[in-house]
């Protein structure tokens, strides 16, 4: 890719967010600023910048260690815990800057819940999967907790299934029900914003659907941002998408027009799946 | 054939052939150990043999049969007051007669060790009591001696206190095998039975009990024979405040290493250098602790202390505390190293699930992390503790001796005395099964304290590997 | 909590090493320079004879269990192995002492039939199982086919008892051990450096055992199912892909157990008669460093002469298996890293 095209494609990214500026004043959840990621001497990230709306889905896509992943983790800091990771730039976070000094990590992941790639319940019980949260919270009474534990699996269906096991090990579920769980775990908290980090790529077809279905049941309540691998989960299930590639975005939008003509060349050979001979 | 050996299957069976080795070496010492150390318990048959002297002479010899190998047979002759010597090798060949005669009694003595004879009555106040049950007579007397029965009419014996031997409860007349009769005092004997007459169940009975014995009881007045209670609970108490030391330190360190220090060179090469330390052997930290602790710290605590040329010294020799200390020490690399391992076994996926709803890296750690590495960190600890239960190497340098007058623990404050010199089970191994100077009489003790030692190191080890396994399972993969 | 642990280690470390601080005075006497010499040159000798025991049995036995072994008779077998080590060193200074030595005496010539039949036996064995196993029927889960070894190793033990005597009556006047002394023309000790090399060896085969099972264990399934794939035989996976790969995983057990046996006290301090000589007959005594501080430090004076010596063997002691084992731990890590990458 020249240097010029670059240009033009990342002036065109965010002309395209200022247009929408107006029109969606007060309804952005996430904002990035000029985020860049270093993994050591790597650069993972090169000055990213884009907006996130509430209540909707955004699907981040893209080859292979293109960064989107990395970038989901910004969003709650979760790269902090790589040891020689360094950020320059910004995330503002339903109006707060995430990356200021003296900033509230946990309070931070507590607003910003995420489900990962493989399903990592806790070797707990059930139970005590969804109410670890909760507990880090404060002193809940024991009625209060119960409750907040079934509607949290209630949410995502899962409650019919394992009521009567609540004691048993979060290990004994299946993948698609583990999955299910680590989404309840995460809205027990009562989060804004929901990251799922390829939520359904270790699931078979079945445990997948569920989890869409859950996932458009879910966007009434939280913006979701998701990454995923599968293109055809992308344009079902997202508002916007946006296409990274080799740490930079290259296009964000609307889904449908992303889908339908993407303004890039790039994007299109990804989504059209030539991208094998693109690289080439 | 050729083509065979070249498939390489038969070297298959040599590497087989190694596992098999090594296991049956391990069962073998354990068996040795085992039988050298159990077969003094067992009430063995006493022989009465006639035996030829290579002048042409006989004599009758007393005695329990130790070995018997190439026409020679070791014969127990006990009796060492007497004949000097407690074990004696004779030639088969020259043994004319054999019996073993029922009424032959063995008698466990305060001192001396064993006696070997016949009895011929019981006498108090220097007259022979005529009763027809002389066996049943002694054995009333014996319990009355240990203050089980206190029936026996007490107005004919109100004798002239001993000293510490306590008020005089008579004598038995006894035979021996040279024909001479000889008087021991009913006080200055533990414990009597008669072996011959004994049935299998009788004998069993009496194995066990003279093996609890064993552990129950303090060692006899001379050194030789007796329990090892006080080197057991020396032992106990050892292992106890050196885990005390250990725990906290070793896994906090562990813990420190793993969860927070940054990943660079530098904690690499600390974990290289604790791995090191745990190879570091155990003799070298024996002389780091008479080096810096006895002579260092607790030479300086007597001068801060006591004021200068304090003799004896209190914390300026060695004691209890550090042993324990140097023990502990020593445990330390074992414990970080356990603990750092079964911390990284934790999927990275249960720490990024707990910090991504919010909880700090001390939540994290408390709630989920310890927890679950805890079974394994407790592994570890059981390994270090089994490993320091068995290093005898450093307390040869550090405060252990042959035989202690008070026990480290009692009821006088402070209860648990620090400076005190103590008994340790590893140590009475080595003392009694090499140092001794009655080497043919501590062996069997010595061997008895090492299967004891093994016994609990692999009690251990086993509860070890079972936390181990139970771990294993319950991780699921 | 920040640095505690760190300064901790480090002042752990210097504690360690703090006799070195002690006032090192000029020069060591003639006398102290023998006692260290023949030290080191005894400890040298005790550890390398029982590598030369340990090594082959340890090495043999983790390749069997590592490779051959199923996973649910591997669970149980290593860890009996690893108890080995768990045995306190002071028991098998008593054994030796007690038992071994004056076995060893009169059996020197049933050791060296062992050492020349039961590997034959072994072979002649797998040969005869892999050749007319099928008719034999064996009674036994292949699973458990290597308890076989085990009545042949026992077997053996037993031909080389019967054998003992006759033989030695035979070609040695009678006693072998004193026909191979007589024959190098030197005095003996029943508590030599022969004893002490198999007690030795007793206590460093679980070290490398362990050590060594771990890396031959953890060489990738892949790589042994692609030798496998290929055709090869499961022995010449193991010789030609198994054993290189872990190569220097074997090294470093290797290593880690010479350590070990370079430090071990009790055993030696019981094993063998103390002599401050510098020869590698193994009728011989020997003095170790380890043993030598055992029974001189407690009894010297604090800062005096033979404390000073002492203390310095000490350190040679740290040193040595401090590196020793940190080269040992730095191999180990290279191995796993590449592992992960493979």
């Amino acid at each position: 890719m020249s240097e010029g095209q670059q240009l033009k494609l990342l002036g065109s990214v965010s002309s395209g967010s200022s247009a929408g500026e107006t029109a969606l004043q007060g309804n952005v959840a996430v904002s990035v600023e000029s985020l860049s990621l270093y993994y050591g001497q790597s650069c993972a990230l090169k000055n990213i910048n884009l907006e996130l709306e509430r209540r909707r889905v955004a699907a981040f896509v893209g080859p292979s260690g293109c960064g989107k992943s990395a970038l989901l983790r910004c969003f709650n800091r979760l790269n902090d815990l790589i040891d020689d990771c360094r950020i320059e730039g910004d995330v503002v976070i339903e109006g707060e800057s995430i990356y200021g000094s003296g900033f509230d990590i946990p309070s931070l992941r507590r607003r910003v819940g995420m489900v990962f790639q493989k399903p990592n319940p806790f070797p707990r019980s059930i139970y005590e999967n969804v109410a670890y949260g909760l507990r880090l919270q404060g002193n809940l009474k024991r009625s209060e907790l119960d409750e907040q534990v079934e509607s949290a699996l209630c949410a995502t269906g899962l409650w019919d299934e394992v009521k009567h096991r609540l004691k048993d090990s979060a290990l004994a579920l299946s993948g698609g029900q583990q999955q299910r769980l680590i989404i309840a775990r995460a809205i027990a908290v009562e989060p804004q914003i929901l990251l799922l980090d390829e939520p359904c790529s270790a699931l078979d077809p079945t445990a997948t659907l569920k989890i869409e279905e859950l996932i458009y049941k879910l966007k009434d309540w939280y913006t979701i941002v998701m990454v995923t691998h599968n293109l055809r989960q992308a344009a079902r299930m997202s508002d916007t998408t946006a296409f990274f590639y080799q740490g930079e975005l290259v296009e964000i939008g609307d889904t449908a027009q992303i889908f339908r003509e993407p303004g890039n060349k790039l994007t299109e050979a990804y989504i059209t799946d030539r991208y094998g001979h693109f690289k080439a | 054939m050729k083509n065979r050996l070249k498939s390489g299957t038969p070297w298959i069976w040599l590497n087989a052939g190694a596992v098999a080795v090594c296991i049956s070496l391990l069962l073998v010492l354990i068996a040795v150990t085992a039988v050298r150390g159990l077969a003094q318990f067992w009430p063995a048959q006493v022989h009465e043999m006639l035996y030829q002297l290579p002048d042409g002479g006989a004599v009758t010899v007393v005695g329990q049969i130790l070995a018997e190998e190439r026409g020679r047979i070791l014969l127990r002759t006990g009796n060492r007051a007497t004949s000097g010597s407690e074990l004696m090798w004779i030639l088969e060949p020259r043994v004319l007669q054999h019996t073993t005669p029922l009424s032959m009694a063995v008698f466990g003595r305060k001192e001396g060790g064993v006696f070997f004879g016949k009895i011929i009555g019981v006498k108090t106040s220097g007259d022979l009591i005529r009763t027809r049950d002389v066996w049943g007579e002694l054995q009333a007397r014996l319990r009355w001696v240990q203050g089980v029965d206190p029936q026996i009419d007490q107005g004919v014996d109100q004798g002239v206190d001993q000293g510490d031997q306590g008020p005089d409860r008579g004598s038995v007349l006894v035979l021996v095998a040279d024909g001479t009769e000889i008087e021991l005092p009913i006080n200055s004997i533990l414990d009597a039975w008669q072996p011959n007459r004994m049935h299998y169940s009788q004998r069993l009975v009496h194995f066990f009990g003279q093996f609890w014995s064993f552990i129950i009881d303090g060692p006899h007045v001379d050194g030789v024979g007796g329990g090892v209670y006080p080197a057991i609970f020396g032992t106990v108490v050892m292992v106890l405040l050196m885990t005390v030391f250990l725990m906290p330190v070793g896994v906090a360190a562990g813990i420190y290493l793993r969860e927070y220090a940054h990943q660079g060179w530098l904690a690499r090469t600390a974990r290289v250098a604790v791995r090191s330390l745990a190879g570091v052997p155990s003799i070298v930290y024996g002389v780091f602790g008479l080096g810096f602790f006895v002579y260092t710290l607790g030479g300086g605590l007597d001068r801060l202390v006591l004021g200068s040329g304090t003799f004896p010294p209190v914390f300026g020799t060695g004691g209890l505390l550090w042993a324990s200390l140097t023990l502990a020490l020593l445990s330390l690399p074992v414990v970080i190293v356990a603990t750092e391992e079964s911390l990284s076994l934790i999927p990275r996926g249960i720490r990024e699930g707990s910090f991504a709803l919010g909880a700090t890296q001390w939540e994290t750690l408390r709630h989920m992390v310890l927890p679950i590495a805890g079974p394994g960190i407790l592994t570890g600890l059981i390994l270090a503790v089994a490993r320091a239960a068995g290093a005898v190497a450093p307390l040869v340098l550090l405060g252990v001796v042959q035989s202690a007058a008070l026990l480290p623990f009692d009821g006088t404050a402070p209860f648990l005395h620090l400076e005190r010199k103590f008994m340790h089970l590893g140590f009475h191994v080595y003392d009694a099964g090499f140092l001794s100077l009655n080497i043919d009489a501590t062996r069997a003790p010595a061997f008895a304290s090492a299967i004891l030692l093994v016994a609990v190191i692999f009690s251990l080890n086993f509860a070890a590997i079972r936390l181990r396994g139970s771990l294993r399972f319950k991780s699921g993969d | 909590m920040a640095f505690t642990a760190f300064a901790l280690m480090l002042v752990y470390l210097l504690w360690v090493v703090s006799p070195l601080l002690l006032p090192a005075g000029n020069r060591l006497t003639a006398e102290a320079v023998l006692t260290l010499r023949a030290g080191i040159y005894g400890t040298m000798k005790a550890a390398s004879f029982s590598l030369i025991f340990a090594v082959p049995l340890a090495l043999m036995a983790a390749i069997y269990s590592a490779c051959f072994m199923a996973p649910r008779v591997r669970c149980v077998v290593k860890p009996v192995i690893e108890m080995m080590a768990a045995v306190p060193t002071v028991v098998l200074g008593l054994v030796a002492v007690a038992c071994f030595a004056p076995w060893l005496e009169r059996h020197l010539l049933v050791v060296v039939l062992m050492v020349l039949l039961a590997p034959a036996a072994l072979i002649g064995w797998g040969w005869i199982s892999h050749r007319y196993g099928d008719r034999l029927n064996l009674p036994v889960s292949t699973s458990l086919e290597w308890l076989y070894a085990l009545p042949v190793v026992a077997g053996i033990f037993l031909v080389s008892t019967w054998l003992n005597e006759p033989v030695q009556a035979l070609l040695f006047d009678g006693d072998m051990g004193q026909w191979l002394i007589t024959l190098m023309g030197t005095n003996a000790q029943q508590r030599n450096g022969l004893v002490v090399g198999f007690v030795l060896g007793f206590a460093t085969i679980p070290v490398i055992f362990s050590i060594a099972e771990d890396a031959l264990h953890a060489v990738p399934k892949s790589l042994s199912n692609g030798s496998l794939a290929l055709g090869a035989t499961p022995w010449q996976t193991v010789t030609k892909v198994i054993l290189p790969t872990a190569g220097s995983g074997l090294v470093s057990a290797v290593m880690i157990g010479f350590g070990r046996a370079v430090g071990e006290t009790m055993i030696v301090l019981m094993a063998v008669a103390r002599m401050p000589i510098m020869d590698w007959n193994p009728f011989q005594g020997l003095q170790t460093l380890a043993a030598e501080i055992a029974l001189g430090l407690g009894g010297s004076e604090a800062g005096g002469e033979l404390y000073r010596t002492l203390v310095l063997a000490a350190l040679l002691l740290f040193a040595f298996t401090f590196v020793t084992n940190a080269v040992a731990e730095v191999f180990r890590e290279r191995l796993r890293e590449k592992y992960l990458a493979l």
